[in-house]
């Protein structure tokens, strides 16, 4: 065996903030040989961007390497001069970053970008570089890849700029190709489409692939060994399909166990946040780094830092008590929350509702004809790709956006849709959680005054019964009281999303929108804003509408499912029912996007084929039929497809019979992507065998 | 470079309020005997064509134009900050109609829009003020307008919708806090260009009348004798450079903090 493509040695680097450096990352050794894929996984702030940049040499101006040495094929990168750099960077390392569309130059025809690489890495003449670039687009299977090279970046789909951007990375032959989240701000369908074309790839080349990643299912899929990172340091690292199987880590076990597995539901599964929260760099934590937050710690670990030992064969864990992490405790949830069936009452009813923007032409109809219904208490679950018309939805639901027909009934009363024609009463019974935590919060304002306006506007409280509310709800909320008088500002993500939580339950609504609520919250955290957005349902019996591209978090949370795609409801019923089978198939080929756990044994995987057609110019007939793997014909091309009923309210909008479907979803072994289907009732063993997970950069 | 700035306008606002103790004569005593003398130990900076200090007249000179200067300034935020608010909140038509008012006013060097009001409001230093402010307002609207733009798609102004507060309640309480650092940054550079806007009024003698010694109006009634006697000229004319640098440098380091 020759020596590894990439050999990173006890890396240490800091970023100066304040005047101040703080370790970043601290003594990472690792090594990857030609041809293999590592994944790097960890929560935001674990250090692994920094990693990947350190290796490119692309630290930022505040960030430095202190101390370990960085090898490609034999040479240290991390003592090479600046001009032996960009050479080396050229022909033997490449990156390819997490936004396709800020990476490729917008005023640059495609062509002209990627024959720059051979130009300037190849001294290759013009035309000549130009022919290598129509090449690379074939390798990376750019369907129509002449007519690519004339295009500007906006012409092309997102999926279709990551391929161009994964073709440049390649055009140099790397010896070390760096992912940086390649997948992040795509969505399923396409990122399916685009893992796809890496795990081609990688047969064809023999580069060493570093995939950093927060989706622990993408990682395992995609990688042969994976390291975890945690506050800078590699805790775990092993073989990518033992190492989930039987973590040896106790962070590694919490990841995995906070997770809402595929098809786990909250019947059956009790989700377990890590307690606590990443240290922020530079803070001095004596012993093990996790042992703030881990159940196993004792005496040893606070005072001895442990050392990443090999545990077993290709096996290496950062634990003194790394046998003990098969069996770690479970921890006790404070309340058991589990709704049962939502009592049939119904809450809130749609009838027709059309909402087109105006634009350019015909304008663009953003939500067409969509009818539901939510039951009192209950959770219904929306999901879709973005430019589905999920938000624009909700946004009209609670009266953010005027619609252009549709009728509203609210609690058995004609509601009118205009927020301002509402009256507080109506106001106070429908509330929103939004996305993003960054801007749900007002930054000036600290969260007791956000929580306090909410109180008095909504139950007239002020002075001490104001106070007394607002401690409540921060309590309900987990938020502790020291936080109340701090700004927006200077919470975190998850803590923000809590306050955000509580402010939308100040008045006691029946209804609570939540629009992606956890999909810019790392994992452990996600997990304890499910978990609380549970225990709130059954304490204050609000129903939740939840918006969300994760299909395990709406699999997890929701009672029913409605499916979108191009501004129209395709499927909605019994949550169950549509992961169990027949489906629509655009709702077949979402759950089989989902990148899962154990791919060896799972089916040969649908692809959805073309780009998602724009919705201004939406195809004629079922919207489907563009990109549908079971278009009957003409039918499909011509008419609208009708409501089909799969049984107990199970709708289906496709030309295909329930039955029929349901046929061809067995034979092929896709009912229920194999979750599902055939085992009604998943175990709720901590281990099940499929994982996935959700994460930033959802649809806006 | 903020220190020098801020040092510079430390020193002309002590000038415009202490000049009576700091100046080493009258400004306005008339020495008949000493007319246009050059400078020398008893007058550091000269006498003018009336044998007035010089140095005298020109700390006491900082007073008008450091009234004049902050306080329309204080205006044109006032007003402007609302119109911007207004136009950035509900866009549309009361937008549209803002903000092609503000171009034509943009479109036009301040000094000829103000010459043309005090010719018609007549000449004061309280009309100068309320011209530099009116003139300086839809800039500022423009400032804050785009900052409203920002913010007023954010959740937190959603959330304020959805508790049904009043769009006056949301442009006030919600969004004017976030804007405040836009509003101030713009406010600092403001005041540097009132400074200099009052001066060429009072230069044009639009302003505050004779025997005022307000830096302006002393290079206008002393430039007849710039080449007999070049430090009357001089002297205000760098004292107003030195504030409007002043106020520029500290207005460059306020936004570098804001900005971080």
């Amino acid at each position: 065996m020759t020596a590894p493509a990439l050999e990173v040695a006890g890396l240490t680097v800091s970023y100066r903030r304040a005047g101040e450096w703080a370790a970043v990352v601290s003594g990472v050794s690792l090594a990857i040989d030609a041809g293999e894929a590592y994944g790097l996984v960890g929560e935001s702030g674990s250090g692994k961007t920094t990693l990947a940049l350190s290796v490119m040499r692309y630290l930022p101006r505040n960030g430095r390497i202190d101390a370990g040495a960085i090898r490609v094929d034999g040479r240290d990168l991390a003592r090479m001069g600046e001009r032996d750099l960009r050479r080396w960077r050229g022909t033997r390392l490449a990156m390819v970053y997490q936004d396709p569309a800020s990476a490729l130059n917008p005023a640059l025809q495609i062509g002209d970008q990627i024959a720059e690489v051979y130009r300037f890495h190849r001294g290759a003449a013009r035309g000549e570089a130009l022919r290598s670039a129509s090449d690379a687009l074939q390798r990376v299977r750019m369907p129509d890849a002449d007519a690519v090279l004339r295009r500007y970046p906006h012409q092309l789909s997102g999926g279709q700029q990551q391929r161009v951007v994964i073709a440049m990375a390649l055009a140099a032959n790397p010896r070390l190709l760096i992912l940086d989240e390649p997948t992040t701000g795509l969505d399923v369908t396409i990122e399916a489409e685009v893992l796809d074309l890496i795990a081609a790839l990688r047969r064809e080349i023999d580069s060493a692939i570093l995939l950093i990643s927060h989706n622990l299912g993408l990682v395992a899929r995609m990688c042969d060994r994976i390291g975890v990172m945690y506050a800078g340091e590699i805790v775990e690292e092993g073989r990518a399909h033992e190492m989930f199987k039987a973590p040896r880590h106790p962070y590694t076990m919490g990841l995995l166990r906070c997770l809402p597995r595929f098809g786990a539901t909250k019947q059956d599964t009790l989700l377990e946040p890590i307690p606590g929260t990443l240290p922020f760099p530079g803070d001095r934590i004596a012993g093990c780094v996790f042992h703030p937050r881990c159940v196993l710690a004792r005496d040893r670990c606070r005072r001895d830092a442990p050392e990443l030992l090999a545990v077993e064969p290709g096996r290496r864990s950062r634990c003194h008590f790394s046998e003990e992490v098969a069996t770690m405790p479970h921890q006790v949830p404070a309340v058991s929350p589990r709704s049962g069936p939502a009592p049939h009452e119904r809450l809130l009813e749609v009838t027709g509702l059309r909402k087109t923007f105006r634009g350019p032409g015909q304008g663009t109809v953003a939500v067409r004809d969509v009818s539901l219904e939510v039951m009192r208490g209950e959770t219904l679950g929306l999901v879709g790709e973005s430019g589905s018309g999920k938000t624009t939805l909700a946004r009209c639901l609670v009266g953010l956006t005027e619609p252009d027909g549709g009728e509203l009934t609210f609690a058995g009363k004609h509601a009118p849709w205009r927020g301002r024609d509402r009256g507080p009463a109506l106001l106070q019974m429908m509330q929103m959680v939004f996305q993003n935590p960054d801007t749900t919060l007002n930054p000036s304002w600290t969260v007791r005054g956000i929580l306090g306006r909410a109180v008095r506007v909504f139950l007239g409280l002020r002075g001490r019964a104001q106070s007394r509310r607002v401690a409540e709800l921060a309590s309900g909320v987990r938020l502790e009281p020291r936080y109340l008088d701090l700004r927006a500002g200077q919470l975190s993500g998850g803590l923000r999303q809590r306050a955000a939580i509580a402010r939308a339950l100040a008045g006691k609504p029946a209804l609570a929108v939540c629009d992606e609520p956890v999909t810019a919250l790392d994992v452990s955290v996600q997990a304890a804003i499910l978990e609380l957005l549970l225990e709130l349902q059954a304490t204050e019996g609000v129903a939740y509408i939840l918006i969300s591209h994760d299909l395990a978090v709406v699999r997890y949370l929701a009672d029913r499912i409605g499916v979108m795609y191009l501004a129209q409801l395709v499927e909605i019923g019994e949550a169950a029912a549509v992961f169990a089978g027949p489906q629509h198939p655009y709702t077949e080929a979402l759950l089989a996007a989902v990148p899962v756990f154990d791919t060896e044994t799972a089916p040969p995987p649908i692809r959805l084929a073309g780009p998602i057609p724009s919705l201004a110019h939406p195809p004629s007939g079922c919207r489907f039929h563009t990109r549908c793997p079971r278009k009957l014909g003409a039918i499909c091309e011509q008419q609208e497809p009708p409501w089909l009923d799969a049984g107990e309210g199970h709708l289906i909008r496709c030309h295909i019979p329930p039955e029929d479907l349901r046929n061809l979803q067995v034979k092929n072994g896709h009912s229920g992507n194999g979750h599902a289907g055939d085992r009604p009732n998943p175990p709720p063993s901590p281990r099940a065998d499929a994982v996935t997970s959700g994460g930033p950069g959802s649809p806006p | 470079m903020f220190l020098a700035g801020a040092i510079v306008v430390c020193f002309w606002v002590l000038a415009a309020v202490e000049w009576r103790v700091i100046a080493p004569y009258d400004p306005f005593a008339v020495d008949p005997a000493h007319p246009l003398a050059p400078p020398g130990w008893s007058h550091w900076v000269g006498t003018d064509d009336l044998g007035r200090d010089v140095l005298s007249r020109v700390l006491a000179g900082a007073a008008p134009v450091l009234v004049v200067a902050p306080t329309a300034t204080i205006l044109s935020l006032a007003g402007g900050t609302t119109l911007g608010l207004v136009a950035g909140y509900h866009r549309g038509l009361v937008d549209d109609l803002l903000m092609r008012v503000v171009d034509a006013v943009m479109s036009l060097p301040a000094i000829i829009p103000a010459t043309l009001v005090l010719a018609l409001v007549g000449r004061s230093s309280t009309n100068v003020l309320l011209a530099i402010a009116v003139l300086f307002a839809p800039l500022v609207a423009r400032t804050v307008r785009s900052a409203v733009l920002a913010e007023r798609d954010r959740e937190y102004v959603d959330a304020a919708r959805l508790r049904g507060d009043g769009s006056l309640y949301i442009m006030f309480f919600e969004i004017l806090p976030n804007v405040a650092s836009p509003v101030i940054v713009e406010g600092t550079v403001r005041v540097g260009y009132a400074v200099f806007t009052a001066g060429t009024l009072s230069f044009l003698q639009l302003g505050i009348q004779p025997p005022s010694p307000d830096w302006g109006l002393t290079v206008a009634v002393e430039r007849a004798f710039v080449q007999i006697a070049p430090w009357t000229v001089l002297a205000p004319a760098i004292a107003l450079a030195t504030l409007v640098v002043g106020i520029n440098l500290a207005a460059d380091g306020l936004r570098r903090t804001l900005a971080e």
